[in-house]
């Protein structure tokens, strides 16, 4: 065991070079770009910017939705008749999403990480929806958000059962 | 130097070991991305730069800090380092040999708790107190865990060169 310790320990700097995702640094930039356009209030955003930003937030999901979800549901704000099965349907959702990462090689990090942005988000939903919509709309869209996210993860996993090929 | 030019060069200075640094914590190459960038855009928008004195400490703890935030929320508790510390786990024969890939590869297919109590202690140097004070977990777990997740980690690359 001790080998193992200072094996890593003699060799640290390796572990922190390598491979990193291709097109970081564009993605990067984008992200500068859209946080000084954003500090600076300037002219209207450019269009693939305001894309970009709609499909980070729409692709970055579960991890912050999941706290929110639970500030939504305190009483008062979506009202518990109104929240029933949300939490459940959440919860279905990351069951998915677990059983398909598990039926996924270890190694094939491209679809892991494809599966699990389907669920992470940087942006809550909660905090993308409008404060004038009524506590039954809110739950009603989160209904809707997770089990659309839970039927294309459902797909997945059948489509990825079915065939002996991995999934483009 | 302009702001622009200045945090593009802190980009290309440090992304790497922020990014690599964060993989080994949150397991996701995705979200390792996200939380390297969003540590450099922490600086650039920090009000206080001249108060920081070591810019890649201030960083790495920064970049930790949000790739630790980025389980806790994955897994909606923040007692996450208590998970499987009832495990046992077949001790390695001790003449295994190890390569930098194989041990970067196996840190990915261990339990968060694992590669996070790995990450902290065996990468990034922090004592068990300072990881306690980072993660809210007690001392004796961490050793103990810390103990549990290299024995896995070793039995893991043996399991994996025997297949």
């Amino acid at each position: 065991m001790e080998n193992l310790e200072k094996y890593i320990q003699d060799n640290l700097e390796q572990f922190n070079t390598g491979e990193m995702p291709a097109g970081h640094q564009k993605r990067f930039l984008a992200k500068l770009e859209a946080l000084q356009s954003q500090e600076q209030h300037q002219k209207p955003k450019p269009h693939h910017l305001q894309i970009r930003r709609i499909l980070f937030a729409a692709s970055a999901a579960a991890a912050a939705i999941i706290i929110a979800l639970f500030a939504t549901l305190q009483p008062g704000n979506i009202g518990q008749s109104y929240s029933i099965g949300i939490q459940e349907m959440a919860q279905e959702m990351y069951t998915e999403e677990a059983e398909i990462l598990q039926m996924l090689p270890k190694d094939d990090l491209q679809m892991i990480n494809s599966v699990k942005s389907i669920t992470q988000e940087a942006v809550p939903l909660t905090d993308l929806l409008p404060d004038e919509l009524s506590p039954e709309k809110r739950a009603e869209i989160l209904r809707e958000y997770y089990k659309a996210k839970t039927a294309g993860l459902k797909k997945i996993k059948t489509l990825y059962a079915q065939s002996d090929e991995p999934i483009d | 130097m302009n702001r622009q030019t200045n945090i593009k060069e802190i980009y290309g200075q440090y992304a790497q070991q922020l990014y690599f640094t964060a993989l080994r914590i949150t397991g996701s190459s995705f979200d390792a991305e996200e939380v390297m960038q969003d540590t450099i855009l922490k600086y650039h928008n920090f009000p206080k730069k001249e108060g920081i004195e070591k810019l890649g400490s201030w960083l790495k703890s920064v970049c930790i800090r949000k790739a630790l935030d980025k389980l806790r929320e994955k897994h909606r508790t923040k007692e996450f380092l208590e998970e499987y510390k009832e495990e046992q786990i077949p001790a390695p024969p001790p003449q295994v040999q190890y390569t930098v890939e194989e041990i970067r590869k196996t840190l990915l297919l261990l339990p968060d708790n694992y590669r996070t109590i790995l990450s902290l202690h065996l990468f990034e140097g922090y004592d068990y107190q300072e990881i306690e004070q980072i993660t809210g977990t007690k001392e004796a777990t961490i050793r103990s865990l810390y103990k549990r997740a290299k024995e896995k980690l070793a039995a893991t690359i043996l399991e994996n060169k025997k297949n």
